[in-house]
């Protein structure tokens, strides 16, 4: 199968890194993930789960890994059809969101973002923009890699806890992470 | 999209930031000078590359540059020629931060189409410098008559200056943000502008007693000068003339006279008055175990000297304690920001006015950090102590 390449952004990235599997998830997914200039530079941070005394810590991560591996590549906007997408959508949203949206938008790559403002200034300026949320991935990740039980729920809870991650209104996905959580 | 004229206003503010000169820019953007001067001024707008380089070169985004709603501040002139007497980079850069909070603070309410009312502190003019004080009057009096006008005012009485954030931001509309990495020398800084009137910014390595009489010193100022801003370093000396009146207002606001004596004559009753008391006191009244000292010594409650032999007597006043860390309601994930304004950037991102990205970056955060702080917003503990996930919009109550 060929590799498909997908622009994401940047809350997205972290939602890869805190389930601490990204390496695997993007190579069962047969990904290529694109970043741009404006949001590679962003300092990333993780949470720890709670101790056994409720305390929690933060702690600095890195795309090394998937950079490493050649599955995240930066893309500059470098064609003025970018550049002008770009600053279209930088009239509405801060950079590093209207930079992915331009790249996707523009190369008519499918877009990582579970971003409500995001999501819906990429289908104004794009409306047949193809949008893939963080629980698409794990979902199709879990489904090829064969990942159930506690070892899936090990995932969603390091998704939880060390991304802070909570679930977009209205994800069709919402209920089976819920479920993984125990919740 | 925003005109070329305030397109031009954003570059220049963005470009002077950055310490550049309109040749330098010009340079490193490969344009004539005389190019730059008319983007400046409106007159030729920028292509979108040369936008984006501009925002590259000036290390602004282009978001700011172009969005609209953003609140143009500029610092007080009086406030940077302090500034650049003191030649101190280290607070430049803590009032740039400040500047910035205090903007986006703004655009949060008109995000939410709130429109500040002058709050009734802003209204008191009597103690304004440039106002009708007399030439000849004492500042020292003046300092104290005022901090007992703004405690009848907030209907205080005497009593202990308890939530003074909350009642400085809501009775004087302050901005009062708790910064981190200021100069340990710097206690806290206000400065004033037209579009988003008083900020203060107070040093959050500071001890908490400390921080509370750098919060009143500067509400001071306020009332004194604020137009001129203020920078309150650590050893600033009560001799320096425009530090008098808003060091005698900290001092009367937050240990008023009567009150200070009604509490002491309290302690008495066993006949001794201790350390201990003295200790106890100075928690009553949320300030430091030297200033209550020197407070009673100046009183007269306590005879002159009374702190120095306490100290040398051996009895250090941090052994007796430590003191309250910041406030129940900044702890949190103490980020140094005023409730409402975190109430509304949550309400903002929840109404999809705000990014994830966006509400990090209000939050002066990253975003895993802003995840915790948008779903601790959302629960609130009931009395029975269960707690209940909300949401919280900008919908006027009284019309719902």
């Amino acid at each position: 199968m060929a590799v498909r390449q997908v622009v994401i952004d940047a809350c997205c990235t972290l939602n890869l890194l805190a389930t601490g599997r990204e390496v695997e998830i993007v190579r069962a997914l047969e990904l290529h993930l694109c970043d741009t200039p404006q949001t590679s530079g962003e300092a990333m941070c993780l949470w720890t789960p709670p101790d056994s005394d409720g305390e929690r810590t933060k702690e600095s991560t890195s795309t090394a890994a998937l950079r490493g591996g050649g599955y995240l590549e930066t893309v500059p906007l470098d064609t003025d059809a970018l550049v002008d997408a770009f600053v279209v959508a930088a009239s509405r949203i801060k950079d590093t969101d209207a930079s992915c949206v331009a790249l996707a938008g523009v190369m008519g790559l499918p877009l990582v973002s579970d971003d409500r403002k995001e999501r819906r200034i990429a289908r104004d300026m794009f409306p047949r923009i193809e949008l893939i949320s963080t629980l698409d991935l794990l979902h199709q990740a879990s489904e090829r890699l064969g990942w159930k039980g506690p070892e899936l729920a090990n995932i969603a809870t390091n998704l939880r806890w060390r991304g802070n991650f909570a679930v977009r209104k209205q994800d069709p996905l919402g209920t089976w992470y819920a479920g993984l959580l125990g919740g | 999209m925003i005109s070329s004229q305030r397109l031009g206003e954003r570059l220049s503010d963005a470009r002077k930031r950055a310490g550049l000169t309109q040749a330098q820019m010009a340079e490193r953007l490969g344009l004539a000078r005389t190019t730059i001067v008319a983007m400046e001024k409106g007159e030729r707008r920028p292509s979108n590359v040369e936008l984006v380089k501009f925002a590259e070169v000036s290390g602004s985004s282009v978001h700011d540059l172009i969005r609209d709603g953003l609140v143009r501040t500029e610092v007080s002139p009086r406030f940077r020629i302090a500034l650049t007497e003191r030649e101190q980079p280290a607070v430049a850069e803590a009032v740039e931060r400040l500047r910035v909070l205090g903007g986006r603070y703004v655009e949060l309410e008109r995000l939410h189409k709130l429109h500040r009312a002058r709050a009734p502190l802003e209204t008191l003019q009597t103690y304004a410098q440039d106002g009708s004080t007399s030439p000849n009057s004492d500042p020292r009096l003046e300092g104290e008559d005022a901090a007992r006008t703004v405690r009848a005012m907030l209907g205080m009485g005497d009593e202990p200056a308890m939530n003074i954030d909350e009642r400085f931001e809501s009775e004087a509309g302050l901005r009062i943000f708790y910064l981190d990495h200021l100069p340990s020398k710097l206690a806290a800084f206000l400065i004033w502008t037209d579009e988003i009137g008083a900020c203060v910014a107070i040093n959050r390595a500071h001890p908490v007693e400390r921080q509370r009489w750098s919060l009143a010193h500067e509400v001071g100022h306020f009332l004194r000068d604020r137009e001129a801003g203020d920078v309150l370093e650590q050893d600033d000396s009560l001799s320096q003339p425009g530090e008098v009146f808003p060091e005698a207002f900290a001092k009367e606001f937050l240990l008023p006279r009567t009150g200070v004596q009604k509490r002491f004559a309290e302690r008495c009753r066993g006949g001794k008055f201790t350390p201990i008391d003295l200790h106890a006191l100075a928690k009553t009244f949320g300030v430091s175990f030297h200033a209550m000292a020197l407070r009673l010594e100046e009183l007269r409650l306590l005879p002159r000297g009374s702190y120095d032999k306490i100290v040398q007597g051996g009895l250090r006043p941090q052994g007796l304690g430590k003191s309250d860390e910041i406030p129940a309601s900044r702890r949190g994930l103490r980020l140094g920001l005023p409730d409402r304004y975190v109430a509304l950037a949550v309400s903002a991102y929840d109404e999809e006015l705000l990014s994830e990205s966006e509400f990090a970056e209000v939050l002066a955060t990253d975003v895993a950090t802003a995840r915790v702080v948008h779903q601790q917003t959302h629960q609130i503990q009931l009395d029975d102590g269960t707690q209940l996930a909300v949401t919280f919009t900008g919908a006027d109550l009284r019309t719902a």
